[in-house]
């Protein structure tokens, strides 16, 4: 069977059109867990041992459930244990954030964690207050170790944007599972499924090397 | 150096780390313009000791004063309450360390560096800073690296880097801490200069080393400290040649045995 072209040239422009969606709700999760994530942090970096221990409970129970199965416990469980009928979007935010706030959490603890102890060391030889140290030497080196991480983690959960499909969030992934069937042609909508997502991912790829260009995280190394 | 006035002195210090001791009940006094070196077996506790003296650390028991004032606690009622660290801010401005892996801060310039500490605690104008800056990398030849950042510079130039980096906050003493240890041998003879040019100057030094050499040659004291205790202190020719503790004896009798450049 050949490949159909038109069909691929036809549908290729709807689809990039869906990703509007796709930005919708992934640039909402992004925000809202990114920000969410740096309140883990700082519950998990508490000394006080029950927050500490509450928030690692937390981020291992994320972190051991595949975001799929999340994703479809939460949607039925907030309509069965709350009579909640959310709508898939703001049901795929909520998702979206409740899952990534935990890698942004241990993106920033890792990053803070890495800044070795000898830096604090120069900042009070030279009779920095502690909060002086920490945001004129630590801060600035935590935050140029986490862009990379950071913009690796804005590109897995735009990936992972596309299992919201199931809970029929009209995002790109759903659009060609809906195209695919009613054209009876799934290896022509699937690779223009995919054409669409590596052009934004190959998008928020290089515009993260310029980000570290410009920051110069570079210069940490070494 | 100036025998009558005593910049630094601690009584009783004591600390220790995860049920290990490091310091144990160490006393010591600093003359204006002394130069002390102190030396040991690894883990003897001297980098620990010089960092708990400029107050990078808390000890767990032990009183510092500098200049004639206690500067690690205050005495209430009868009792001694250490100072958190954010109350030592004016202790440790006056003093300064330089770092065995020199710690310049890698997301600064080398200009930038040198006027942090001037600037944000001395609180000095930018320009004053940055002119005080300039004459300093003039005087150690790196006047052409000031826009350069860190990771540009090789670790001899670092660490020079670093040394006036301390100088720019106008110290009472200065701390070394195995300052040429991380350094290529070829590195090592411009950042001891640098050192030599400093005591000649007249600045109040205390040196934790590996150069055993330089050691004996720029101190006017010695202090010999092994499993967190001051065992012995005296001048170089003593220390080195006639000690009088057997653990002082065996130590340099086997670092003298091996291959020293003096």
């Amino acid at each position: 069977m050949a490949f159909r072209w038109n069909i691929f040239f036809t549908y290729l422009p709807i689809l990039a059109q869906t990703s509007v969606v796709t930005f919708q709700v992934v640039g909402l999760s992004v925000l809202f867990s990114a920000v969410l994530g740096l309140g883990l942090a700082m519950l998990r970096m508490s000394k006080n041992k029950i927050i500490s221990g509450i928030a690692r409970i937390y981020i291992e129970v994320i972190r051991g459930v595949p975001l799929l199965v999340q994703i479809l416990w939460l949607f039925f469980g907030l309509t069965l244990l709350f009579g909640l009928d959310m709508e898939p979007v703001p049901a795929g935010v909520l998702n979206m954030t409740l899952w990534g706030c935990v890698y942004f959490a241990e993106i920033y603890r890792s990053g803070l964690s890495s800044i070795h102890r000898t830096q604090y060391y120069a900042g009070y030889s030279l009779g920095m207050s502690p909060f002086e140290c920490f945001r004129r030497v630590i801060l600035p080196q935590a935050f140029r170790k986490i862009v990379p991480p950071f913009i690796s983690q804005v590109i897995v959960m735009t990936k992972s944007s596309s299992l919201l499909s199931v809970i029929n969030v009209q995002e790109i992934t759903k659009r060609a599972d809906t195209m695919s069937v009613a054209l009876y042609a799934p290896f022509e909508i699937y690779l223009a499924c995919g054409v669409v997502y590596f052009v934004i991912l190959f998008t928020i790829a290089q515009l993260g090397k310029l980000a570290e260009k410009k920051l110069r995280v570079n210069l940490l190394e070494g | 150096m100036d025998m009558s006035k005593v910049v630094l002195e601690c009584t009783d210090l004591c600390k220790d780390y995860q049920g290990h001791q490091i310091l144990r009940d160490v006393s010591l006094q600093v003359h204006k313009g002394e130069k002390i070196v102190i030396l040991g077996p690894s883990g003897a506790g001297k980098s620990t000791l010089m960092r708990c003296l400029h107050m990078l650390e808390p000890v767990k028991s032990g009183k510092i004063y500098l200049e004639g004032e206690l500067v690690n606690g205050w005495e209430k009622n009868g009792r001694f309450v250490q100072k958190k660290i954010r109350e030592t801010v004016a202790a440790r401005r006056k003093m300064s360390t330089v770092f065995q892996h020199f710690n310049l801060f890698p997301h600064m310039t080398v200009k930038q560096n040198i006027i942090e500490g001037p600037v944000r605690v001395l609180k000095k104008s930018k320009e004053e800073a940055t002119e005080t800056a300039l004459k300093l990398l003039a005087k150690i030849g790196l006047e052409n690296k000031a826009d350069a950042y860190p990771s540009q510079l090789s670790g001899g130039q670092q660490q020079r880097v670093a040394i006036i980096r301390s100088i720019a906050m106008n110290p009472v003493m200065m701390f070394f801490d195995e300052v040429t240890s991380a350094l290529d041998p070829q590195l090592v003879s411009e950042v001891l200069d640098l050192m030599r040019e400093l005591g000649d100057e007249g600045m109040t030094m205390m040196i934790v080393t590996h150069e055993l050499g330089f050691g004996r040659e720029i101190a006017d004291n010695i202090l010999f400290m092994q499993d967190g205790r001051i065992i012995e202190s005296g001048p170089p020719q003593k220390i080195f040649y006639d000690a009088d503790c057997p653990e002082t004896r065996a130590f340099f009798e086997g670092a003298l045995r091996g291959k020293i450049d003096w």
